[in-house]
Formats: C-alpha cells, structure tokens, sequence
C-alpha cells in the first residue's frame, strides 16, 4: 500500500515533499549550524509554498526538509490532530510524499507541532518540530534587530530580566503566559515558541531533537537532545507551571494534563477536556479501571 | 633669618618669588613676592607682617601651593618620608599633605551650600579616616571652644556674621590639629574675647609642636604668640626682623 | 574572570597604584589623516584639520587619577570633556590611545584593547556614568527601583527581594521618597529624575564614577541638592569621580584637581584652587575672569 501511496505523490508531479533538494539540503545546513549552537537563531531564506506566510511555512519547511519514505508524521495544532491547520499541512506533505500517518503520538517519528508539546514523553528516535511566529524573545523589550542580535551576542539578557522583575513588582508574579522565554545550554536565551508554560519543563535534558521554525521571520533554531533548557526566573521568584486548581478533564478524567476550557451554551457553564486529544483518546480507551486510577 | 630654637625647621624657604604674567591684560607682569626667605621650626609662631600688597598672602599662597611660585624653594618637613619641595611637587603629594599635615585659614569662609556648620567643620577629619559620629563630635568641642553657638551648629554658614564664619572657618582648619598651619589675617573680623579664644587654641597648637606662620596686618593682638616676624615691603624681598634674630 | 594579559600590556607603576591611568587618548571623527593631529588644538584655535576636514575631538590627553580622588575637568563647548568621559565609559570608541583600571587585571591590560564582552564587564561592575539629561542615563518607563534593579541584574544578581533593598537603601541615600520606587521616572522632577540616575550609577559599588554636566540646566536650589549628595556620597563611599563642566563654581566645589581643555587638549591640569586663582595658561586666565 505504501508503495502505491509513493507512486501517487510521484505521479502528482511535484518533487518528493514538494521542495527541490537543493532547497532541502540548504535548510538542512541552516538546522545543523542551529544544533550546533543551541537555541541561537540562524537566518535562512523560505520557500514559496501553498500555504500563506504566518499558516506554519517554518515548521513545515523544517518537515519538508527532513523527511523521508519511511517516516510516520504527525500533525497537531493546539494538540489537536484535527485543527483545520494541522489537516491542511498534513495533507500537502502526504500528498507530496505519500508517506504513513498517524494520531498517535508514540508512533510517529516526526510531529509537526503548533503551540504544544505532547502530554506523552517523546523518544529519541523522534524530532519534534515547532511552528513559531515570533523567534525573538528580546523583542518585548527591544524593536530594533540590530540591538537583539547585540544583546545576544553580547549576552546582554538584562533588559528582559528587568521586564520580569517589574512583572513581580506589579503583578506578584511574571504573567507571561506563553513564549516563556528560556535559557538554552546557559548561553542563548530563546523564545520556545507559544507553548503554554505547561509544556517548558518538557524541553529540559528531553532526549528528542526539538528543531523550531519561523518562515515569515525567516529563522530556524534547535534544541538538540539532552540539553539544558531553563525559564528564566528569580531565585525567590522560580517558574510555576499553570495551576489548572483541582479540574480534571471531562472525558478521561485526567488532572495531569494540560486542559482547554470550553464553554458550553447549553448549560453556561465551563468544562475542560485534554488539550492534547491523542492523550485523552488513549487514556479513555485504557478502560474504566484506568480511570479510577487516574491521579 | 633663623629662629634661635636648637630644633631642626620643618620648613624651610629659599629665595621665595612670585609674579604674575596676565595674559589677558597683553602680558602685564604683577609681582606678588620677591625673593622671600625664612625658616620655621615646629612648634614656632612666625609672623608676616607689612602693607597691603607687600605680598604677603602671596607667601602663603605659595606655600599651600594655591599660586604656582615662579622661582624658589619651598622646603618641607613631613611626618613620614624625604623633605620634598612644595614649589615643585607633584599636585597628588601636595593634596595627600593638605588633607593630613598643611593647614590653612583663609581670610572668609567659602561657603557650601547646604552643608551645615558641625558637616563643615567635621569634613577634614572625615577625609582623614574619622567615622562620621566622632567627626561630628570633636567638631562640636571645637565650636564650643570658640563660643560658636549650638543653636547654629545644624544651620549652613551663608547667613552667619562675618565673625561667626571666621570662628567656623578657624574651627575647620584647627580641629585637625596640622603640623603646618597658615593663617591669613585669621583674627580680622573678631572682637578681643574671641580674639582671646583663637590665642588661647593657637598657644596649645604650639605646644604640641604645630608650626605657624600667620599674616597680620597688625601683630598686636597675637604678640605673646610671636616668636619670629618678617616683615614686607612692597615691591621689593622681605625683611625679616623681631625678637631674639635678625 | 581570568583573562590572559592584552599584547600592550604595561607593568604596574612602582609606588602606590593609581586608579586610572590614561594615556594619549585619541578620537577623530572622520577619515583622519597624518596631519590632524599637529594642525589641530588650542594654538591653532580648531578642531577640524585643515587638510582632511575630519574633527580631532580629543588630542592626546592623558591623565593619572588616585581612588577617591575627584577630578574636575573643565571647558566649554567643543574642548572635548564630554568625548573623554564617553571614550572612558566605552559610549564611542576611541581612535587610539590606552586606558588601565587598577581594579581590572590589576591596572595591567587596556581597557580600550579588550572585547565587547568584557567591555561590558568593565562598564558595569567598576565604572559608573551619570549623564546630563537622566534620559540617557535611566529609562524613563521602567520603574525607579527596576532601574536600579537593571544594573544589579547585570551583575547577575537574581533575588528580587535583595533587589528592591538595594534600590531603598540607595534611593534613600540619594532622598528619592520610597513611595515613589515603583513608579516610572517619567513622573518626576528634572533634579529627582538625576537622583534616581545616581542612585543607579551606585548600585555595583563602582570604584569610579564619571559625572558628565550633571547639574547644568537646573534650577540653582536643585543644583546645590544635587552636588551636596554627590559630594557626600564620594566622601562616605570613597569613590573617585571624573566632573565635567563647563562651570567654574561647580568644579571648585566638587574637584581636588581639575584639568582645563580647549579644542581637544589639555592646556592646564592642577590643584583647583591653583588653577582659579593662579591660572598659568592664557585660555585657562580668560575662562576665569569670565565667570559671573
């Protein structure tokens, strides 16, 4: 089946996942020069694609670069499998490759993400790629590329820290709720893309390649495995992850997740359900005595 | 020329001469002093005597290295290390020897603003190593000593009577008790009791081996003090005269 | 940090160290040409050389200063103090001459020679900058106390609590009321604005501050405040402090030494007190008889 799945994408009359293998092996180059100095944004030029500018033409380009006949891709947006987007771009890479797909997250061997980390640990055997709009964490604080990339270079960071602190003095507490800026292998301080908070423990020491793309702003930067990942955060202040206060998902019943609050009309009330829909399906088919068990 | 005393002079000058080169006037020459000299021993009082512009506060200008000299030496004793000539020393040593060993009173307190008077006194004790709370009491003794009155001791001097700032000005250079102290005309605005204090401070600075050269137009007041005067003349070198020398 | 020693180095001075020592600093602006030097400065009455038209802002100025000494330098506009104190602090880059800190490498690498990472160091941890206009100096829409916070971050302090007791402690020396900590400097007084700007400048303990016009413009009630603070905080922190201005009464109060420039050089350098009542130097006599 596979192989007639192949034929079909050769006979659509586009190259194997669309882009030329110049192409690829140019964006290959800028993901190398990316692992070797983690998270340091390294410029590279985009494609023209079938998708608009701003739609995930970073990560996917990153995905188009990378794949190859025997991969299993998966595609979530928000941590869904079935987001108009995430259906959209798995579609374009299927049709152009013909290759296997997948909702379950420990079968794929590339997952194109949006805004989550998967709930379930990922292998190293597996590349996670991130669809990021804004690579620049600095940029709340500074407008100008030229001063950024200054202050990268310099690891000048202090601008950002204060940022922080005058977030404590206000508000108690830093209320960035996403793009949580984080220090990457005590060097570069990186945007980890519009993840919620939920998700950036997870990058820390994770033993699968994190390679993160911004088309529109035309740089890709990585995470290789293994590596040191921290928030920053003050010694009396340290990083909390969101506190979801006692909910539990309503279809699996998961508190150890991170939850989507949805309104319902019905009733006027909110309930919430897993973000991350793979997790939850697992979860419900796992049984009722799961359920029970569930924390 | 000498003081009798057997003791070795803790200052020494040689020929002391200042003119003035005004360039904004084409070049005018003003002479200030004119080969003045005269050793001191410490512990001695020496007097500059003579009329206004005879060059007498050009000497101790000279000395306290506010004038640049333009020939002659200057030779000092300090507490630690080689005699050094004032005239030509570096501006570092010279303000590491007003701050611990040179002091000088000018004819009118400069005042700063802001700072009160116990701060103005206590200041040159800060700069030698006294914590604040020490300086600030010894300053008080002092001004207490020449009948400054509390009331005023927290107040800035501008809006003080030229006598109540010349005792705070005295105060100032007296409560670091130096080993070289140069008065100009330091009893101008007193009336005779505080004149009688100053005396009184002076005389115990002596004993305890403090030397001083003051400049008086009238020597009166302060005659007991004397040990050696030398006295101006306009226009032309010193002319040193007095008890016990010549 | 231990930083091996830059190719110019130069030995440690036999007696009692100073703090700075600079030597020969240069600044064109412009191409510069073999002649700029010689054909610009006080006895040429200009700047600008008159073969390459580029600006000899400073002309071989050197300089030796002891730790907590205050240093006055002054001139009027286009001398060159306000070049030197930028070059100093690392603001413009110099165009050749060399610059030893004691308390960096023990006085023996050129602070001008180094990379702008450890420039950075420099800049931070032993210099402090206090600017004429407090908006180049703070940022206005950052809080007072986040400013103050700002430099200690740098340091790479990461307690907020030990923050914001540092910025009281600092504001209170400089009397900026604690009520007023959180908010942006925006809110204040041209002369409490240059308080929170030298409460910042402390915040490392910088042996050395540069104080670049800082009470020019302000009201005289506002003036005194300003200077008696600095002249407090000098004696209680034993900091040594380079002053520029153009006013004679602000240098007799504040400066020991003072050097006077003119198109780029120095023409005379002493004790103050010499400098305002026996001025050697014809420009130094004009600049006296001229003030009010």
């Amino acid at each position: 089946m596979r192989a007639a799945d192949l034929l079909v994408a050769r006979r659509s009359g586009y190259n194997f996942a669309f882009l030329d293998e110049h192409s690829k092996r140019e964006v290959r180059r800028a993901l190398l020069k990316a692992v070797a100095i983690p998270g340091h944004q390294v410029p590279f030029a985009p494609r023209e694609l079938p998708i608009a500018l701003g739609w995930g033409t970073g990560g996917l380009q990153i995905t188009l670069s990378l794949i190859g006949p025997r991969d299993v891709l998966k595609v979530i947006d928000q941590g869904s499998d079935d987001s108009v987007n995430a259906v959209n771009l798995r579609r374009l890479i299927t049709r152009t490759t013909g290759v296997r797909t997948t909702t379950d997250t420990r079968r794929a061997t590339i997952i194109q993400t949006r805004h989550r980390v998967p709930e379930e640990s990922l292998r190293a055997d597996q590349v996670l790629v991130f669809q990021v709009p804004y690579p620049e964490p600095l940029r709340r604080v500074e407008p100008s590329d030229v001063q950024t990339r200054r202050m990268h270079a310099e690891q000048d960071y202090s601008r950002l820290w204060v940022y922080l602190y005058e977030d404590i003095v206000r508000w108690g507490d830093v209320t960035i709720p996403h793009r949580y800026p984080v220090r990457v292998h005590g060097r570069y301080v990186m945007d980890p893309s519009p993840i919620p908070r939920w998700d950036v423990p997870k990058l820390h020491r994770s033993p699968t390649l994190g390679l993160f793309g911004a088309g529109r702003e035309k740089r890709v930067y990585a995470i290789p495995p293994h590596t040191r990942v921290e928030p920053l955060e003050f010694d009396d202040h340290p990083f909390r992850v969101e506190d979801f206060g006692g909910e539990r998902c309503r279809r699996c019943g998961s508190g150890r997740s991170f939850l989507s609050a949805i309104y319902d009309r019905a009733t006027g009330r909110r309930y919430y359900v897993c973000s991350d829909t793979d997790y939850c399906e697992r979860r419900i088919a796992g049984g009722a005595a799961q359920r029970a068990a569930a924390p | 020329m000498t003081d009798q005393s057997a003791s070795a002079p803790i200052l020494s000058v040689r020929g002391l001469t200042k003119t003035f080169r005004l360039h904004t006037l084409g070049g005018a020459e003003i002479r200030g002093c004119d080969g003045v000299s005269f050793d001191l021993a410490p512990g001695r009082f020496l007097a500059l005597t003579g009329p206004n512009g005879s060059g007498k506060s050009s000497v101790l200008k000279c000395i306290y290295r506010t004038y640049l000299p333009t020939s002659g030496e200057i030779r000092y004793w300090p507490a630690e290390g080689p005699d050094v000539d004032l005239a030509r020393a570096d501006e570092r040593r010279i303000l590491v020897l007003r701050r611990r060993e040179i002091g000088y009173v000018t004819q009118f307190l400069r005042v700063v603003p802001r700072v009160s008077v116990v701060d103005v006194v206590a200041e040159g004790l800060w700069h030698m190593g006294c914590d604040a709370r020490t300086g600030r009491q010894v300053a008080r003794e002092m001004l207490t000593r020449l009948e400054v009155r509390p009331h005023l001791w927290s107040v800035p001097p501008a809006t003080f009577s030229g006598g109540e700032q010349q005792r705070v000005n005295l105060a100032r250079a007296l409560v670091l008790q130096p080993r070289l102290l140069l008065l100009d005309e330091p009893t101008a605005s007193l009336d005779a009791a505080a004149v009688a204090v100053v005396i009184d401070l002076l005389r115990s600075l002596k004993t305890s081996g403090t030397a001083i050269i003051g400049v008086f137009h009238d020597v009166e007041p302060v005659r007991p003090l004397v040990d050696g005067i030398v006295r101006m003349q306009a226009g032309a070198g010193a002319i040193p005269a007095g008890r016990g020398h010549g | 940090m231990s930083i091996a020693p830059a190719p110019s180095a130069v030995p440690p001075a036999a007696d009692a160290q100073p703090l700075l020592v600079l030597e020969r600093l240069l600044k064109i602006y412009g191409e510069g040409c073999p002649d700029c030097v010689a054909r610009t400065g006080p006895a040429a009455g200009t700047n600008v050389c008159p073969r390459c038209r580029s600006v000899v802002a400073c002309g071989d100025l050197s300089l030796r200063l002891d730790p907590g000494e205050i240093f006055g330098i002054v001139g009027e506009s286009g001398s060159g103090k306000s070049t030197l104190l930028r070059c100093l602090y690392f603001d413009e880059t110099p165009t050749a001459g060399h610059a030893y800190l004691t308390p960096y490498e023990a006085g023996r690498v050129d602070v001008f020679a180094i990379s702008p990472q450890r420039r950075r160091y420099v800049r931070h941890h032993l210099l402090g900058m206090v600017y004429q206009h407090p908006h180049l100096g703070l940022d206005l829409d950052t809080s007072a106390g986040g400013n103050i916070a700002e430099k200690m971050l740098m340091a790479g302090t990461r307690h907020v609590g030990r923050m914001r007791e540092r910025a009281r402690e600092l504001l209170g020396r400089t009397e900026v009321p604690l009520d007023r900590m959180d908010e942006p400097p925006r809110r204040f007084s041209g002369g409490m604005q240059q308080r929170v700007q030298i409460a910042k400048t402390l915040a490392n303990n910088p042996p050395l501050v540069l104080l670049d016009e800082v009470t020019t413009g302000q009201d005289v009630s506002v003036q005194a405040r300003v200077l008696d603070l600095i002249r407090s905080l000098g004696r209680s922190l034993g900091l040594a402090m380079i002053a520029v201005s153009h006013d004679l009464g602000v240098i007799r109060l504040l400066a020991q030494r003072t050097a006077v420039m003119k198109n780029g050089r120095i023409v005379e350098l002493g004790l103050t007190d010499q400098i305002l009542e026996d001025p050697q130097h014809p420009y130094t006599q004009l600049l006296v008889s001229s003030q009010l």
